[in-house]
């Protein structure tokens, strides 16, 4: 075989970078492994209700306080209640929290970030003082306030804990709108007539997606964190409904002796935590366009 | 101001007394200072000069292109009895793409990696409301036959990184054209291309220019390439505009000393071993708006006069026809103390005083 190469096929294919965009995904065997979980914690989400062998409130006082068994995977707790059917109920929880106070503080960054990049002037000025003293706001507080204020449930604790993660993102993409608005793709986008939140949509953002969902990764652990810390001190949904964090409180509080209903909630949340972050890691890494060329 | 003349009927876009200012970190950059120049419906005028003589960003000026930290502080740009420098940007927006078409030089980043390449020739009919979706189709696959791209149907759905930068080049012209410009403005559309491209792609815009009767302005800092397509030339050094001319007086006839020293510098394929001519120093970055010619320390006929008093830009050859009644001449211009003195000695000024 020569090694001259063919002239006759010299156009590069999507498929080709794709695939080698997941090799350098793959690579990583902790992502490989975190991605495994997140699906297995997906499938819980969107299945949890019809997987679940028990109704979560169901009360089976001859079972109380049982270790994991065939019957009940998790055990029981005190109320003879199956720990199982209460992750899976919980997962789907806190999980539908976390995508969707993600989704909205992405949709508000994004809109504050392109903004404030693509305009300049006194539009950046006074978004990005905004944004600044969202980040020094102890938000987390503020939260709790919330929670009293509108009571507990699904809705005030995506807003207690959405309302003030997007200032990362308008941060963030303001930043990578700055890198290409002064650019030659920007300036073709003008020089066609194009108006400016156009450009910044059509143009600008597909550009810059990729550190976007990189970090979007890590805001959704962030925001589980959150949602379950809230959860632990007494702001989370109300029994008989059950988040992550409202299980680990169980398992920590009145269940002392029987210590799997705190282990087994505890470490898929830990695991689910660090496979975002993996995951988070591995997409940096394949989507980075310094991977391709190591 | 300006020429201080009449203009012929069909001029389409005449500029006046144009000023760039740049504010850097340390100081403002005067870019252009006072240009005055224009195009006709269907003539093409090449724009000549070296790095940072003001060319490209008198041009973007106008489209209100300027990055942030510049900003037009004095002219006019009038462009189908409407001055572009006093327009709103929602105004303007209706103009570029519309009216005026661009071509940038850049080959890589002038398109959009994300958008397949009829997307992005119809891109501009679409935002412009030029026509409906299914002519836009059309229109788009012909424009990039005439183009001269090979098999447009298959090449519609490539992206550009399928692409070679001719090819690149081709298609960043069909989009500049797909509304049927008055005015395409073309910032070195071939500098990034190798010498048969550049031959080709300028082959296929002259004729699709033609074929329209649109009026193109052409940033080069290649002669030859301005030799071969241009109608007129204007010789921009230090934002002001030196020398103003139809191609066969550029060619025949220089009357500044910088546009003898450019021509002398361009190299010929046919005269070897010919004396290799720089012209000694660099182009200046303004600080201050020049108050003499701003080429007199460069320059080899530079006088006391020169570095006293701004040169205006004057008719050179013609003063009765330029102050008089009938077709104002717009033959030869040039804003040099000692024209009269270049015209006489020709090419031998740049070879015995080098």
């Amino acid at each position: 075989m020569s090694s001259v190469p063919s002239l006759i096929h010299p156009v590069p294919s999507l498929v080709f970078r794709r695939r080698s965009a997941w090799r350098r995904f793959v690579r990583s065997k902790l992502s490989v492994a975190g991605l495994v979980w997140l699906t297995l914690i997906a499938a819980a989400t969107a299945f949890g209700p019809w997987l679940a062998p028990h109704r979560p409130t169901d009360m089976d006082f001859m079972h109380a306080n049982e270790g994991p068994s065939w019957q009940f995977p998790f055990g029981t707790n005190n109320l003879g209640q199956d720990l199982f059917s209460m992750v899976l109920y919980g997962i789907r929880y806190s999980m539908v929290i976390a995508v969707v106070a993600t989704a909205v503080a992405f949709l508000v960054g994004a809109v504050i970030g392109l903004a404030a990049g693509m305009r300049g002037g006194w539009v950046d000025h006074v978004l990005m003082r905004f944004t600044d003293f969202m980040f020094a706001f102890p938000g987390f507080y503020f939260a709790m306030i919330l929670l009293v204020t509108l009571g507990r449930g699904m809705p005030s604790l995506i807003l207690a804990i959405g309302v003030t993660q997007w200032a990362g993102f308008a941060r963030l993409i303001r930043g990578l709108v700055l890198t290409m608005r002064d650019g030659d793709l920007v300036e073709s986008g003008h020089a066609i007539g194009a108006s400016t939140w156009y450009i910044a949509t059509r143009y600008v953002f597909p550009n810059i997606v990729n550190s976007i969902i990189v970090y979007t990764a890590f805001t959704m652990a962030n925001m589980m964190n959150q949602e379950a810390m809230l959860s632990l001190i007494g702001f989370g949904p109300e029994l008989p409904v059950v988040s992550f964090g409202t299980l680990m409180a169980m398992g920590a509080t009145y269940d002392l002796g029987y210590t799997y209903l705190m282990y087994i909630p505890t470490s898929i949340f830990i695991l689910t935590l660090m496979s975002l972050v993996a995951v988070g890691d591995g997409l940096q890494e394949m989507l980075s366009p310094k991977g391709a060329v190591k | 101001m300006g020429l201080g003349m009449g203009l012929a009927p069909d001029t389409l876009l005449d500029v006046r007394g144009l000023e760039v200012v740049f504010a850097q970190p340390d100081g403002p950059v005067y870019a252009v200072n006072g240009a005055s120049f224009h195009v006709r419906r269907g003539e093409w005028l090449g724009i000549l000069g070296e790095s940072g003589s003001g060319k490209s960003v008198s041009l973007l000026s106008i489209l209100g292109l300027l990055g942030d930290n510049g900003r037009v502080t004095a002219g006019e740009a009038w462009f189908d009895g409407e001055d572009l420098l006093r327009l709103p940007e929602r105004h303007l927006r209706t103009i570029r793409g519309r009216r005026i078409g661009v071509v940038f030089q850049s080959v890589s980043a002038g398109l959009n990696p994300f958008l397949r390449v009829g997307a992005q020739v119809m891109e501009p009919m679409l935002q412009h409301h030029f026509c409906g979706k299914a002519e836009a189709r059309q229109r788009a696959l012909a424009l990039l036959a005439e183009m001269g791209i090979p098999d447009p149907e298959t090449r519609f759905h490539s992206f550009p990184f399928e692409l070679s930068g001719g090819m690149r080049q081709r298609v960043m012209t069909a989009v500049a054209l797909a509304c049927d410009p008055d005015l395409l403005i073309a910032d070195e559309p071939t500098t990034a291309l190798d010498t048969t491209v550049q031959v080709q792609v300028l082959r296929v815009l002259r004729d699709a220019c033609a074929r329209r009767r649109m009026a193109t302005i052409m940033v080069t800092h290649d002669i030859g390439v301005a030799a071969n397509v241009c109608d007129r030339v204007l010789v921009m050094y230090a934002g002001m505009v030196m020398e103003v001319c139809p191609i066969d007086e550029f060619i025949e006839r220089p009357a500044h000393p910088y546009t003898l020293a450019l021509r002398a510098s361009h190299l010929d394929v046919r005269h070897r071993r010919k004396p290799l001519v720089s012209i000694p120093g660099t182009a200046p970055v303004l600080r201050e708006p020049p108050r003499g010619c701003p080429f007199a320390e460069r320059c080899a006929f530079a006088a006391d006069v020169c570095r006293r008093e701004r040169p205006p830009l004057m008719p050179l050859a013609e003063p009765a026809a330029a102050a008089g009644t009938g077709a104002p001449s717009d033959r030869h211009w040039v804003a040099c103390h000692r024209a009269k003195e270049v015209v006489a000695l020709g090419d031998h000024a740049v070879v015995d005083r080098r």
